[in-house]
């Protein structure tokens, strides 16, 4: 039997771990809008923000993360933030590690999940030898707490030449520990075979 | 055959987890492998490696089976409950129900240790039960 090459980076290692912290950082800023409570329509915004761009610097000066968004707005008595096409990136050494977006995201501040909905991708640049990583689904559930992620959804991810399927897809940051629950195929190339 | 080393790894099976502290991947569930010319069919199968890069397979199934193209020619098939594949030995061991055939040649027992480098097996019983091996006569040359 010939040597089954399986290096760590053959299966993905889904570095999606989205620096969780940074969304709810930024997301948090949103909801810091002192507001004086009257009865307001609850089917109409409490506030409403159209075009955000925010950039966050780290204590050199670089960038570290940024958000933007066409719009966010939270209505009366409701602990969600509806996000209209949430593009979030995060930095390092202010050269861009990841980028994730979707179509809608809701963030629940009580709880500091995100849901992103709607063609949600997940881009990871290539950084040293370890390649460009990619993963899309319709459906991402992020727990900004546990540093969590998952979904029940198919999902098609890239890394490096590899690639492949699942239905569902939950990643443990802090265990560092993936799990593809079910119809699960992947090609996997070696990188230094090929 | 050699050059299967070259070829991208094909996996499919029903569920499939990777624990990145350990580096262990486990599939479970109808898990099919193909590499080249080489395949592994099985109801589980782990991979490990160890931190120089050295990896572990270890197959189960009931019974967990294996082939690969011989370099000159024929195929190797082997197939048993369990599978153990180190790659820093190239040494496969079959343990339970263990069976490899080449050819026209087959060996049967309790453990059938195949080196994949030199392409020997030995073949070992159970301590009441028999080793059964067919070799088949060389064919002579016009």
């Amino acid at each position: 039997m010939s040597v089954l090459r399986s290096r760590s980076n053959w299966v993905f290692p889904l570095i999606l771990a989205v620096a969780l912290g940074g969304i709810s950082f930024w997301l948090d800023r949103i909801t810091e809008v002192k507001m004086v409570e009257i009865p307001l329509n609850p089917k109409e915004p409490k506030y409403e923000i159209s075009t955000i761009n925010g950039e966050r610097f780290d204590e050199h000066g670089q960038l570290s993360e940024t958000i933007h968004a066409t719009a966010a707005r939270q209505f009366p008595q409701q602990t969600v933030i509806y996000i209209d096409n949430p593009d979030m990136s995060l930095y390092k050494n202010g050269t861009e590690l990841y980028r994730i977006k979707a179509s809608t995201g809701q963030y629940y501040t009580d709880s500091r999940q995100v849901d992103l909905l709607g063609q949600v991708m997940w881009h990871k640049k290539s950084v040293g030898d370890e390649p460009e990583g990619q993963l899309q689904t319709s459906v991402l559930h992020v727990d900004t707490q546990t540093q969590v992620i998952k979904t029940d959804a198919p999902v098609t991810y890239q890394y490096g030449m590899s690639h492949g399927t699942s239905q569902g897809f939950e990643y443990d940051k802090q265990r560092g520990f993936l799990n593809l629950p079910a119809r699960v195929k992947a090609i996997i190339y070696d990188p230094h075979s090929h | 055959l050699e050059s299967d080393r070259q070829q991208p790894i094909q996996i499919e099976a029903d569920q499939g987890s990777l624990d990145k502290q350990n580096q262990t991947t486990v599939f479970t569930g109808n898990v099919k492998m193909r590499q080249g010319s080489m395949y592994m069919n099985a109801a589980r199968v782990t991979a490990h490696k160890d931190n120089t890069g050295n990896q572990t397979i270890i197959a189960d199934g009931k019974p967990a089976t294996f082939g690969q193209q011989l370099e000159k020619d024929g195929m190797v098939f082997g197939q048993g409950d369990n599978v153990h594949y180190e790659s820093q030995s190239g040494i496969v061991t079959i343990t339970g129900n263990a069976q490899v055939n080449r050819g026209g040649d087959m060996a049967r027992g309790a453990v059938i240790v195949y080196n994949t480098n030199t392409e020997v097996y030995t073949v070992k019983s159970s301590p009441k039960g028999r080793v059964h091996v067919i070799i088949q006569p060389q064919q002579k040359k016009k």
